[in-house]
């Protein structure tokens, strides 16, 4: 059996509206693919953002009030369309996005109701992080609430974006970032929950260096796939999109 | 004034009582959006399109709503909006997804759905008929024959399920 072929695009640093321009370039080229009857390019883009307060579709909840106050703590905010309420993005977390064309997924789901992907595909993400944490010796555990959970504490955001099976977004793995970001709100509006870090569950500094590779070890076995390093030039992406800053 | 409206009021239930083909002779519409489609299309990203009347009202198909899960939110077009077919126009949020509601034909927006607002859920619990998503006047009722009718659409599925 072929498998599929997901390229990892690794980028520094990056700002967040230039990662969501990216993320738009490569799910339009992955949906002209497949208009054509090919199947869509899958990537899979790490990075890390600077200090961002993100929210997804339902940003009608977060008043210009709360933006200007997150913004004056010296973070961005920015409005997207993925699924998911409010959560931050910073050094020391890291942050993947897979551009997957979920046909190409769907047949290893083999079941009626997760022919959408949609379930499925958030399933798959929370048990890669799962077993990412479990090499880590740290049990993480799923909730009704999408993420990775260790205890009553997130220590993996999700929230992605589906459209005609073209995913966006994705989730971001708290491995040294600074927490305390995250009390300046209700972190994806769950309340009394709190968030955690791999530096604070194992009582050391835990780089994202250090946590990437197993995150790719399990991306590929949880999504049957062969992992191959890429590039900007490899997938001819125009340089503005990708400028490490 | 009174007898003019009796007298204006006469001549229409006169026209009720004229031959079918005398009414299209007077309102050619009639005979052009019966000859269209009336009835359920459905297309294979899982939204349905009804023509009643003049107006079509959209969702998404109990298919679609099963495998999305719990709809936490759903956002729907801004009222007086223009679009062709295919174009997103919307989203269903659910399990921290947000999946693209595609328009099937051509028109503008006339109606949304305001119940979903404080109950996303409906789209779960009645996705063919409480939970529509928006109502829309068409640009070309043609465009509705060469989407799937319900016996295609059932076929459809199943020809996903076997995957």
């Amino acid at each position: 059996m072929l498998q599929n072929v997901i390229k990892i695009l690794r980028l520094g640093p990056t700002p967040y509206t230039k990662a969501l321009k990216l993320q738009e370039h490569l799910v339009n080229k992955a949906k002209t693919k497949i208009a054509n009857g090919e199947p869509g390019d899958n990537v899979l883009i790490l990075l890390q953002h600077h200090p961002v307060y993100t929210t997804g579709i339902r940003t009608k909840e977060y008043t210009l009030e709360e933006e200007n106050y997150l913004k004056s703590l010296g973070a961005d905010f920015v409005r997207t369309n993925r699924g998911g309420l409010i959560t931050f993005h910073g050094p020391g977390q890291l942050v993947a996005y897979p551009i997957l064309d979920l046909n190409q997924f769907i047949p290893q789901a083999n079941r009626r109701k997760a022919a959408l992907g949609v379930r499925w595909y958030v399933n798959a993400l929370e048990e890669v992080i799962i077993k990412a944490c479990k090499e880590f010796g740290l049990k993480g555990s799923r909730s009704p609430h999408t993420g990775v959970w260790i205890g009553e504490n997130k220590v993996c955001a999700m929230g992605v974006h589906n459209s005609q099976l073209v995913t966006s977004h994705g989730l971001a793995l708290n491995c040294c970032v600074d927490l305390d970001w995250f009390t300046k709100i209700v972190p994806c509006g769950i309340v009394g929950k709190g968030v955690t870090s791999l530096t604070k569950e194992l009582h050391r500094h835990v780089e994202i260096e250090e946590a990437e590779p197993f995150l790719l070890q399990h991306f590929a076995k949880e999504f049957s796939s062969r992992m191959i390093d890429s590039s900007v030039t490899e997938l001819n992406l125009p340089a503005e999109l990708c400028l490490d800053d | 004034a009174v007898r003019c409206t009796k007298s204006a009021i006469v001549p229409m239930f006169r026209v009720g009582r004229l031959s079918s083909q005398a009414r299209r002779l007077l309102n050619p519409r009639i005979q052009y959006y019966s000859a269209q489609v009336s009835g359920w299309r459905y297309t294979k990203s899982h939204e349905w399109i009804k023509v009643e009347d003049e107006v079509a009202t959209v969702g998404i198909t109990d298919y679609a709503q099963q495998a999305l899960g719990e709809v936490v939110y759903v956002e729907t077009p801004v009222v007086g909006e223009t679009f062709k077919t295919d174009d997103p126009i919307g989203a269903v949020e659910s399990v921290k997804a947000s999946s693209d509601i595609k328009l099937p034909a051509s028109g503008t927006i006339t109606e949304a759905n305001s119940l979903l607002a404080d109950s996303p859920d409906l789209v779960n619990k009645s996705p063919t008929d409480q939970g529509w998503i928006c109502k829309m006047k068409l640009e070309n009722p043609s465009e509705l024959d060469s989407l799937l009718d319900e016996k295609g659409y059932n076929e459809f599925i199943k020809g996903t399920e076997k995957e």
